[in-house]
């Protein structure tokens, strides 16, 4: 048997089918030739040359009908065969219904998750970004060399601007920020919407052209211009009902009036979605700005590599720490690729799926190779028989195959009708960046298709090839005379070669399993970290304030108080309070400050620190523990000496031994602040379990005034009871201000871990087929060991061979290649799992007690797989088992 | 009457006829269906509907092969000659051929004594 020859002489005979114009004049050439030497040896024997001529032709006879037939003669049989073997397979499958079907739902399984998997990999990872020219979008950020802050930091107007004056590496550079504004439009009732502040640069540098009306210019984005904002195609569809007439209108933003210049086309986003654009209006006051808050995207000069502009970031950001130390001292720049910070920190998860899930499609393959030879075994005499008929080894190779691939294939069919099913649940694993980028688009489309189709293909050659290539190797008397008997030289060799299969079949699901493992680990250590607040029975709400109501801080602190009052009085209320950024919303305002009395570090090298504005019932209604001094008091007013409450982490850093109450610590924010220290508060996770509690300090709303409040309110009951009444009593007080965000705070604490959550949930329905898988190959090994050596048990039976030796006997053999597999996958487990570090949180990738729960769970149920065969061997009626053929 | 004894005595036998008269040396189409006719004295008629499609057969079965030549009277023609492999299936139809025409001999010479 030599595969290659077959594969050469399909492809030859494919080749003689696609040569179709050489085959064609060849044909011609011949029949020509012939008709003009049967018409010369009429002529020669005196025939007119005409007549001669029309009597070769008749005698040629019909063209067409021999041409038809030289055609398909010289274009092989390669077509028609492969129509018989279709049938003859179909026929063949349809007969077999249980290995066919366990075959294809396998396969199904391997294949549908993997397309799944891998429609979500390309949506984030490999499909381009939905702009002109992706691949020279860069993002430009901050980094503290101190490392305490984020990698990718957001800079302020002061650096941006000149940024944007000095770099050379761009051919454009923009600055947005994301913020919540007040929408009125003419007799509407104010709705609160996410928006976007950018510099006019940004649209046009995105390729982005408005569906109606213009975008902004770089006149309006300055301080005094006019008013003017583009609006989202979602925000025009839904608040605005489609109106073409909305562009020349006016609504009011935030208590302005705004004209709406034009609307921006369907399915464009950027990061987070954004219902309005708004030019920055920078003014010269912000070039000497303090505060960084700014996003920066920039164009890259047609040639130059992002490591260049990189570099060039770096040098500019060196001047300016020498230049503006009181701002940048110990900062630098960096640029990134855009993608990078669009698919933030979901690459990692996304690819060790992929590698998960492409263990999953071995094992599948692997158990279905081995059902085939199972199945070949039980074949043999028809293959045998066929041989004997003539069937070239070669014929039953095609055979083989062709129905490897006909399984493959219809598994493969299923298998994408379950992923179209399954990429909804996915959807989850964009990054919302990305999913509001529309770049998603996760589902089956042609580029998944073309994948699919390659993976069926694949995987019905790899399961099929071993299985064929063992049949066709058979000699026919060696298989019709072995008939059902074992010990013969083909079925020790199929034999071998199973066992190798399910060895590589438990070390693969022996991986999977170890990474199952070590998520679930991960999963519960992240939902048992305290996050140092109690979420049950709470209801958040969030108002920004808007309008001229509101311009003195008085009046706003006046309206969070009345409220309060207001909420507090609401059946079913035990505590209300108020906080500038809610944990685990992911917002926090950050900045640098130092401990009165205690040495002064260098500029750029100061503590950071999370700054918070709440009301004096904030602690209570959040369950926060007041661990020292006490709380803030309505007392606390300006004037009467700052205070502040500083968090468990803060006291321990700075004292580590002693009492912190009644130290002083000073900060800028607009102006330098001196506040007295009069409690600490229990540590909270305030970006999630993964993320160490930060430095808090907690400030007086009077001392640190904000307009933007999330309210807390906990109730007795079910939170969810107390929306509307909120609702209600909220625009009671002023109707004019719009409510957002109205959700139980579980709510929030449940997202925090919603990555590792279904990263887990992923992990362990892999690790479980697999282990399924697993425990069908050895129980299938087990059951044809059983039935080849019945004989043998038999004869052992018959001579009073006690029946544990033969259990012992007929289980050895499943519990040795378990064994092997388990040390083989042990081994390949503990070099792969280092690489889902990144996932994990509270175990190490070589987590001994993961990697022993796997290798008990394993054991157990290769046991009890090994052992339901190995049972019915001491169950043989001795009499039956030596007479049975 | 004689058609239907010409197609009988072809069927199954038209491949190792044509392998025959290739091992008296390489030919063109025509030339095959010349000497056979001939060779039969006019017995054996091959159709070219069926002389064609068997020689591209052969060649796919690697039996013979084939090239394009020149005849005696400049005329360019394609040629086949048998190859290794089809000397040595002709040998084997040809012991088979003989097996069988002599078992259908003993079968026809049975008298009823």
């Amino acid at each position: 048997m030599r595969p290659f020859d077959t594969i050469a002489q399909a492809v030859a005979r494919l080749a003689g089918f696609f040569g179709r114009a050489e085959r064609e004049s060849r044909l011609t050439d011949e029949m020509r030739f012939h008709v003009d030497m049967q018409t010369e040896a009429l002529v020669r024997a005196g025939t007119d040359r005409r007549e001669a001529r029309r009597q070769a032709l008749v005698a040629f006879g019909g063209r067409e009908r021999w041409r038809d037939a030289a055609r398909d003669e010289y274009r092989g049989q390669f077509f028609d065969r492969l129509g018989q073997d279709v049938r003859y397979g179909a026929r063949s499958l349809l007969h077999a219904r249980v290995f066919t079907a366990a075959s294809v739902a396998t396969l199904a399984l391997g294949i549908g998750a993997t397309t799944a998997i891998f429609s979500v990999v390309d949506a984030v990872l490999l499909r381009p970004l939905p702009y002109a020219d992706p691949n020279g979008l860069v993002m430009l950020w901050e980094h503290h060399m101190s490392n305490a802050g984020s990698a990718h930091n957001v800079t302020g107007p002061a650096n941006f601007l000149d940024w944007r004056d000095e770099a050379r590496s761009f051919s454009a550079m923009a600055a947005f920020v994301t913020s919540r504004v007040t929408i009125v439009a003419a007799g509407g009732d104010p709705v609160s919407e996410q928006s976007r502040y950018a510099s006019a640069a940004l649209l046009p540098m995105l390729g982005i052209k408005p569906v109606l009306g213009r975008l902004y210019t770089e006149a309006e984005d300055r301080a005094g211009a006019a008013r003017v904002a583009v609006l989202d195609y979602g925000l025009w569809q839904r608040r605005f009902g489609g109106r073409r007439d909305i562009v020349g209108s006016t609504v009011q933003i935030n208590g302005n009036d705004v004209t709406i210049v034009g609307v921006l086309p369907k399915g464009f986003a950027f990061f987070e979605p954004s219902a309005l654009w708004m030019p920055m209006r920078f003014s010269d006051e912000d070039r000497t700005a303090q505060g960084r808050y700014l996003r920066v995207v920039a164009r890259l000069n047609p040639g130059v590599s992002w490591q260049r502009a990189d570099l060039e970031m770096k040098a500019i950001a060196r001047h300016r720490a020498i230049d503006v130390p009181e701002l940048d001292a110990n900062w630098t720049a960096l640029a990134s690729p855009m993608r990078d910070d669009l698919v933030g920190n979901s690459r990692t998860p996304l690819l060790v799926l992929l590698g998960a899930v492409g263990f999953l499609l071995l094992i599948a393959c692997t158990n279905v190779a081995n059902l085939m030879l199972a199945r070949a075994g039980d074949r043999r005499r028809e293959l045998a028989v066929r041989v004997a008929l003539g069937a070239a080894p070669r014929r039953i190779v095609h055979q083989m195959l062709t129905e490897s691939v006909m399984l493959a294939v219809a598994g493969a069919a299923l298998g994408v009708a379950g992923a179209w099913a399954g990429t909804r649940a996915l959807g989850r694993m964009v990054p919302p960046e990305l999913d509001a980028a529309a770049v998603s688009g996760i589902g089956i489309d042609a580029r998944v298709l073309a994948f699919v189709i390659c993976v069926a293909l694949v995987t019905g050659i790899a399961f099929g090839l071993a299985p064929a290539l063992q049949s066709a190797n058979r000699d026919p008397k060696d298989a019709m005379s072995e008939g059902g008997r074992s010990g013969g030289a083909g079925s020790r060799r199929a034999g071998r070669l199973r066992a190798a299969l399910v060895v590589v079949e438990i070390a693969l699901a022996v991986v999977l399993l170890a990474g199952a493992g070590l998520m679930v680990r991960s999963l519960a250590d992240l939902r048992r970290v305290p996050l140092g607040f109690d979420a049950d029975h709470v209801l958040t709400a969030g108002v920004a304030l808007h309008g001229h109501a509101y311009d003195s801080a008085t009046a706003a602190i006046g309206f969070f108080e009345r409220a309060e009052q207001r909420l507090a009085a609401l059946p079913g209320v035990r505590a209300v309070g108020a906080i500038s950024w809610l944990p685990l919303s992911g917002l926090r305002s950050a900045s640098s400050f130092t401990v009165v009395g205690q040495p002064v570090p260098p500029l750029g090298q100061e503590p950071v620190g999370d700054f918070r504005a709440i009301t004096p019932g904030y602690f209570a209604a959040m369950g926060i523990p007041i661990e020292e001094g006490r709380g803030l008091e309505a007392t606390d007013r300006r004037g009467g000496g700052e205070v502040v409450v500083v968090s468990h982490t803060l006291a321990r850093t700075f004292w580590p031994n002693g009492s912190p109450v009644g130290h002083e610590l000073k900060y800028e924010w607009d102006d330098w602040h001196v506040a007295r220290i009069v409690g600490v508060a229990g540590d909270v996770h305030h970006d999630g379990p993964r993320t160490e509690p930060y430095m808090e300090m907690y400030l007086p709303l009077e001392q640190f005034p904000y307009t933007g409040l999330t309210f807390v309110v906990r109730s007795s009951g079910n939170p969810l009871a107390l929306a509307a009444p909120l609702r209600a009593a909220l625009r009671d007080l002023d109707p004019t201000q719009a409510v957002a965000d109205v959700k139980p705070m579980t709510d929030l604490v449940h997202a925090s871990v919603g990555d590792t959550r279904l990263d887990t949930v992923l992990f362990a329905s892999f690790g479980v087929i697999g282990l399924v898988l697993a425990m069908i190959g050895i129980y299938g090994l087990g059951a044809y060991t059983v039935q080849q050596r019945r004989h043998e048990f038999g004869i052992r039976m018959a001579l009073g061979a006690q029946r544990r030796t033969v259990l012992s006997m007929a289980i050895r053999r499943g519990l040795v290649l378990a064994a092997f597999g388990l040390a083989v996958g042990v081994a390949g487990a503990l070099s792969l799992t280092h690489l889902m570090g990144a996932l994990l949180f509270g175990v190490k990738p070589n987590d001994p007690v993961t990697f022993a729960w796997v290798a008990v769970a394993l054991a157990a149920i290769a046991a009890l797989s090994a052992w339901v065969p190995a049972r019915r061997a001491t169950r043989l009626d001795p009499v039956a088992a030596l007479r049975s053929d | 009457m004689a058609d239907d004894a010409r197609n009988d005595l072809l069927h199954g036998t038209l491949d190792m006829l044509v392998l025959k008269t290739l091992q008296l040396g390489s030919m063109h189409g025509w030339g095959i269906t010349e000497l056979l006719q001939r060779g039969s004295e006019d017995v054996l008629q091959v159709g070219q509907g069926s002389l064609y499609p068997a020689l591209y057969r052969l060649e796919r079965q690697r039996f013979i092969k084939s090239s394009w030549q020149t005849t005696e009277n400049k005329r360019r023609a394609r040629y086949y000659a048998l190859t290794a492999r089809g000397r040595q299936r002709l040998a084997d139809e040809r012991a088979n051929w003989a097996r069988m025409s002599h078992a259908i001999e003993m079968i026809l010479h049975l008298s009823s004594t």
